[in-house]
């Protein structure tokens, strides 16, 4: 014979189960009470603390928590009491009520605290994700008031869950949601929050094994249900107790023992497999928009890798090869790549470059007696300087040549703190600088229309000027205060962590220093000035070059280290902004006032024609670049190009021919690793491709879910299953579901169920169908639908069983296409 | 499984959370999952050596749809509580053959001890085994379990047929066949009422034995050789002969309630009877005499312990040769078909549906 399942119908058959504890141990109640009170009340203050923490929310934690700590007690001693005493039904209703009352009566403190708590949120949100979310009216209340209000309903929901059904799926349902948003909203919770609320889910879902389950805990019997609620509780204490204990040392263990050992590891491995999450942080990158309507996106500006505004060493950017972040259309195709500068770094602190300190250069240009804004004044210095060369060559006549070129440049997704400026431009008085002498601020304009001077025809008719008329000029004038001044400022290293590069460039400087005397000519100096620059800047570049090679790889600085010793001494490969950093400060080592710059380099090529004579470029991540300016007297602060394989595609000044061929060799090197990045990013397309299948797959599986779920959710309801439903309920249920059957398969509408004629039909319809079981069954519906007859189980099982051939006989006779809508539509 | 399904994804999750973020926080997570998995596992091993379990069965009889209750005591001798210990047992019709399993979590508290009691019935008729065949231990959050040493516990019980009154009419045959008549064919004894035969002297015979007459007759010395007397009692054979698509359960249990009713009725009116049936499996005539009530009971415990034979053997037969009758006397021929025969006979072929209504008002002669 073969053996079979309890619960299906066999000639052995369970007809109750029952627990009864024999023998406990004596435990003190009020420690059990106390202890699940305070596990309810680091529930709730470990979810309270992780938002507050988070979010930065402005919030009275001492009153926060005292109150959560009134809260745990009271809804503990509630859902702990009997509530078969009838004057308990109303305390919870009557509480919710008075809460209810209480939000209405103090709406406005209410709505103000609400407002407070939102706009935390919120500013948290817009700060990570560059969003422009609306933000509430400002509020002068803080966050305290709408979180205890609010903490009344979670722990109302924590301790029905936690106290009386003692599971642990009310305190995921709140605890997960919260988690995953403190975490997605850009926030850090603080890990004392985040250690308690790891302690509590555990001691919670070890509770979960000791479930209530009346039935089984024998209801009917008061004393033996009593005993093993009394022997569920001690159970849930000891294990409160024993997760504390354990998983305490446990954290500890893990966090200063195993921690450390899996870091290193980690780092390995998120590395390798960056491509795969640069492929979902661009998906995201492109629905996170959308889905917000427009108001949420993430900040994307990367150089060479992802470090944007001076920040060195840090793996917190990422490159995204598609996003646009600048258009530049020009009057004219420019012959040399187009620097675009927006961060201007002066001070070195060892992990990043600092803007000028605020209102250092507003105290130098304060004596200062001209009309125009001083700090505009010196931007524009370069191009003052060019019109008045022109005008003092006689080559002002119109030659298109000489006319700067009137350029647009369209913000489209680059960081809004700058404006992108090129070099040797007209600034206007609405423009506002940063720092004094550095970046441009940014502004609300979306675009911004500059005439500038290429650096070659700048440096060409600067020179032919200065060789024919070296006479001062007002404009000489100030350039000599601003010379002096950086000659300063822009010169000072913080030696201590770079020795040995200090060591490395003090003979290049000694050598320099002793040539250029007091005792030589102004035409002597200059010449040697002009060759000093030359002769350093070979040096450098022969330096680093030799040193270190460039890779598009974003590493991390480890903590305490020096970002520029590191790289030239132990990483040795490193982006533009360790090329350009290391070459910043070896020019200050060398004495030439030097500053770290980022924005956007544009080649010549990326220009394209519009066909009305203008050209245009549109500029994306790969073009975000870093680079060296070093101030050149009379030329002003000039770019230079000390990364490999961009050389070339820079103007700097006069390049010998042996660095010419380096410079080749360098390029075909750089061919090399073109070609190798190609292959690279079309595993990263791959990947894009990998994140838009997860995608789908992700989406696939939820409709599978919901669909499971329907399906199961509908055969339980026809066979009149679904849990809590009566007897009675349950045969007419199914009686229901039988006559859907009947209708899905063609049975006459207009037969009344009440009567023979309809056992006829059916019968005439499913010969299969006795009769006699048929009449006894329509007797059963009759009797529950229009009499007093107590259902018994036999009866409940007979009526799901007729149902069931019914079934079998129905579907035996549709046509496939049917029969699938039948089974999987209908679920019949 | 499902704890262990959710755990590894949780571990998955963290460890996408580490890739894509490697934050402190993160990687902490991450090790404090992995470094709990062998503490839980440890907890588990220790726990198991700590319970201790007994199967308690109240009764040896039951009647057929009438509850029991089968107790499962649990002892928790460690100092840690015990919320998820897992008992399966096994129960088992060994007569139907039918076999299920039930499953069941119980909790106990540190030094406690907790009864699962079951309340089982039967419809069936037969020897019930019910036996413990494991218990398990879970740790906290349920991810691992292990299984306690449990020699196997078994217990049976035994479900009785339900008994009716028949009605006998036994005079004719009480009167006729109490003084015990009947010798055997097969052997001599020593009853002098009957003579079984005669052979020629032999050296040890006594004068007593010779037969004068035939002495006479023959001119030599005949001695004679009394009869062995057989008991009188009623012959109840029992054929389990039945091909299996024949035969179904409820049948068995109509066969066993006839058998029981009829044996029960008989013992009632002191009629004094013999069960034999043949087993198969042990191939011998088994008997059982009934001379009381409480010997319904006991051969109802052996008839239920036996199997539905596979080939077909004629009991009667079998019986005359053991015992040396050339023909029973009165004997009934029950089979597993739920047909009586008397004396060779059909008697009466009683249904499965009014089986208890047939019985009652049947009035049986004998």
């Amino acid at each position: 014979m073969e053996t079979g399942n309890l619960k299906e119908k066999g000639a052995i058959q369970v007809v109750r189960r029952r627990l009864v504890q024999r023998k406990q141990s004596e435990l003190n109640e009020k420690a059990v009470f106390a202890v699940r009170a305070a596990v309810l009340f680091l529930a709730m203050a470990s979810l309270a603390g992780m938002m507050v923490s988070a979010f930065s929310v402005s919030c009275n934690s001492f009153v926060l928590y005292i109150l959560l700590g009134v809260y745990s007690i009271l809804l503990t001693w509630y859902y702990e009491k009997d509530k078969t005493n009838p004057a308990f039904r109303y305390v919870l209703p009557g509480a919710i009520c008075g809460n209810i009352l209480l939000i209405f009566i103090t709406k406005d403190s209410f709505l103000g605290s609400f407002y407070c708590f939102m706009n935390d949120i919120i500013g948290s949100l817009n700060k990570a994700y560059n969003g422009s979310l609306e933000l509430f009216p400002e509020s002068q209340i803080t966050g305290t008031y709408f979180i205890c209000i609010v903490f009344i309903w979670i722990g109302i929901f924590l301790a029905k869950g936690m106290i009386e059904k003692q599971e642990n799926f009310h305190f995921i349902f709140v605890a997960f949601p919260v988690l995953i948003l403190s975490v997605l909203g850009g926030g850090k919770p603080s890990k004392s929050s985040m250690a308690v609320l790891l302690l509590v889910f555990l001691s919670i879902t070890s509770f979960a094994g000791v479930t209530m389950r009346k039935k089984f805990w024998w209801v009917e019997n008061k004393e033996e249900f009593n005993k093993n609620r009394r022997v569920s509780r001690r159970i849930q204490f000891r294990l409160a107790l024993c997760t504390a204990v354990v998983g305490t040392v446990l954290m500890a263990a893990s966090f200063y023992g195993l921690r450390p050992v899996l870091t290193l590891p980690m780092e390995k491995v998120a590395q390798a497999v960056s491509p795969v999450k640069v492929s979902g942080l661009q998906m995201l990158y492109e629905i996170l928009p959308k889905i917000s309507g427009g108001k949420l996106s993430f900040s994307m500006e990367g150089v060479g890798g992802g470090v944007s505004q001076g920040k060195l060493g840090e793996v917190s950017g990422f490159s995204y090869d598609n996003t646009e972040a600048l258009q530049l259309t020009c009057s004219r195709k420019p012959q040399e790549t187009v620097y675009l500068k927006g961060f201007i770094g002066t001070e070195y602190t060892g992990s990043q470059w600092k803007e000028r300190e605020d209102g250092e250069f507003e105290n130098v240009v304060k004596n200062w007696e001209m009309e125009e804004n001083p700090l505009i004044y010196i931007q524009n210095l370069p191009f003052l300087r060019m019109l008045y060369a022109q005008k003092m060559l006689g080559e002002d006549d119109g030659s298109r040549l000489n006319n700067p070129i009137e350029m647009t440049v369209k913000r489209l997704d680059a960081n809004v703190d700058y404006t992108y400026v090129p070099y040797q431009t007209f600034l206007s008085d609405r423009y506002v600088m940063k720092n004094g002498d550095g970046a441009v601020a940014g502004q609300i304009a979306g675009e911004d229309i500059y005439s500038w001077f290429p650096i070659k025809e700048y440096q060409s008719i600067i020179t032919r000027w200065k060789a024919q008329d070296a006479s001062q000029s007002r404009l000489n004038d100030l350039e000599e205060v601003y010379k002096s001044y950086v000659g300063v400022a822009d010169t000072q290293v913080d030696e201590s962590g770079l020795e040995s590069l200090t060591e490395l460039c003090k003979g290049k400087r000694e050598e320099w220093d002793s040539k250029i005397t007091e005792e030589l000519t102004e035409e002597q100096l200059e010449v040697l000035e002009q060759e000093k620059y030359a002769d350093v800047k070979k040096f450098i570049i022969n330096t680093l070059w030799s040193n270190c090679t460039f890779t598009t790889e974003v590493w991390k600085l480890p903590k305490g280290q020096d970002f520029v010793d590191y790289f030239f001494h132990e990483k040795k490969r490193g982006d533009s902004t360790a090329f350009a950093s290391t070459a910043v400060l070896m020019y200050r080592m060398c004495g030439i006032p030097a500053r770290y710059v980022v924005g956007y380099a544009a080649p010549s090529s990326l220009f394209i024609g519009n066909g009305d004579g203008t050209y245009t470029a549109v500029l994306q991540n790969d073009n975000a670049h870093a680079w060296v300016e070093i101030y050149v007297p009379e030329m002003g602060w000039t770019p230079v190009e000390t990364t490999p394989g961009f050389v070339g595609t820079v103007v700097d000044m006069e390049v010998s021919e042996d660095d010419l061929k380096e410079q080749e060799k360098v390029k075909e090197e750089q061919k090399k690793e073109d070609a190798e990045k190609k292959a690279h990013e079309h595993s990263q397309g791959k990947a894009g491709i990998f994140g838009k299948v997860l995608m789908i797959l992700l989406v696939f599986g939820i409709v599978l879910l919901v669909i499971t779920v329907r399906y199961r959710y509908l055969w339980k309801k026809r066979r009149g299953m679904l849990p809590g439903i009566l007897k009675e309920e349950q045969i007419k249920e199914v009686f229901y579901s039988f006559y859907q059957v009947l209708q899905f398969t063609g049975f006459p509408e207009e037969i009344d169920t009440t009567t023979q004629e309809f056992v006829e039909e059916v019968e005439r319809l499913y010969p299969q169908i006795e009769k006699k079981d048929l009449q006894r069954y329509m007797a059963l519906v009759l009797q529950v639908h229009y009499g007093q007859k107590t259902v018994t189980r036999k009866d409940t099982e007979f009526s799901t069983a007729m149902y069931e051939r019914l079934v079998k006989q129905a579907a035996a006779g549709l046509e496939k296409r049917k029969k699938l809508l039948f089974y999987y539509w209908k679920v019949f | 499984m499902k704890n262990k399904i959710l755990y590894v994804m949780i571990v998955v999750a963290t460890l996408l959370g580490c890739i894509l973020s490697a934050s402190e926080i993160i990687i902490f997570l991450l090790a404090y999952e992995i470094i709990l998995l062998p503490v839980l596992w440890l907890l588990t091993e220790a726990l198991k050596k700590h319970v201790k379990a007994e199967l308690r069965i109240p009764t040896a009889h039951i009647e057929k749809n009438q509850e029991f209750v089968v107790e499962v005591l649990l002892q928790n001798t460690s100092v840690f509580p015990m919320p998820v210990i897992w008992v399966r047992l096994s129960c088992e019709n060994e007569f139907t053959g039918e076999k299920i399993y039930l499953e069941e979590r119980v909790m106990t508290d540190a030094k406690g001890e907790a009864s699962l009691l079951l309340s089982l019935k039967s419809k069936y008729c037969g020897k019930m085994r019910i036996t413990l065949e494991e218990i398990r231990v879970q740790d906290y959050l349920r991810l691992f379990s292990k299984k306690t040493p449990v020699q196997e516990i078994s217990k049976e019980i035994i479900v009785l047929p339900k008994i009716h009154k028949i009605s006998l009419n036994a005079i004719t045959w009480v009167q006729d066949k109490q003084e015990g008549e009947d010798f055997s064919h097969a052997r001599s004894g020593e009853d002098t009422a009957e003579v079984f035969d005669v052979h020629e002297y032999r050296e040890g015979d006594t004068f007593q034995r010779v037969h004068w007459k035939l002495t006479a007759k023959a001119e030599e010395y005949l001695v004679k050789e009394y009869s062995l007397p057989i008991e009188q009692t009623i012959l109840v054979f029992l054929d389990f002969y039945a091909e299996k698509e024949q035969v179904t359960q409820a049948q068995f249990d109509c066969f066993l309630e006839i058998l029981a009713s009829l044996s029960w009725s008989m013992a009632e009116q002191s009629l004094n009877h013999m069960i034999l049936w043949y087993q198969e499996a042990e191939g011998q005539l088994s008997q059982i005499k009934i001379e009381e009530e409480q010997d319904v009971y006991y051969m109802l415990e052996q008839v239920c312990d036996s199997r539905r034979n596979q080939k077909y053997a004629d009991v009667l037969s079998m019986y005359e040769h053991q015992s040396g009758m050339q023909k029973a006397d009165t004997y009934f021929l029950l089979n597993v078909q739920g047909v009586l025969y008397k004396d060779g006979v059909c008697e009466k072929k009683f249904s499965q549906k009014d089986l208890e209504e047939e019985l009652i008002e049947w009035k049986l002669e004998i």
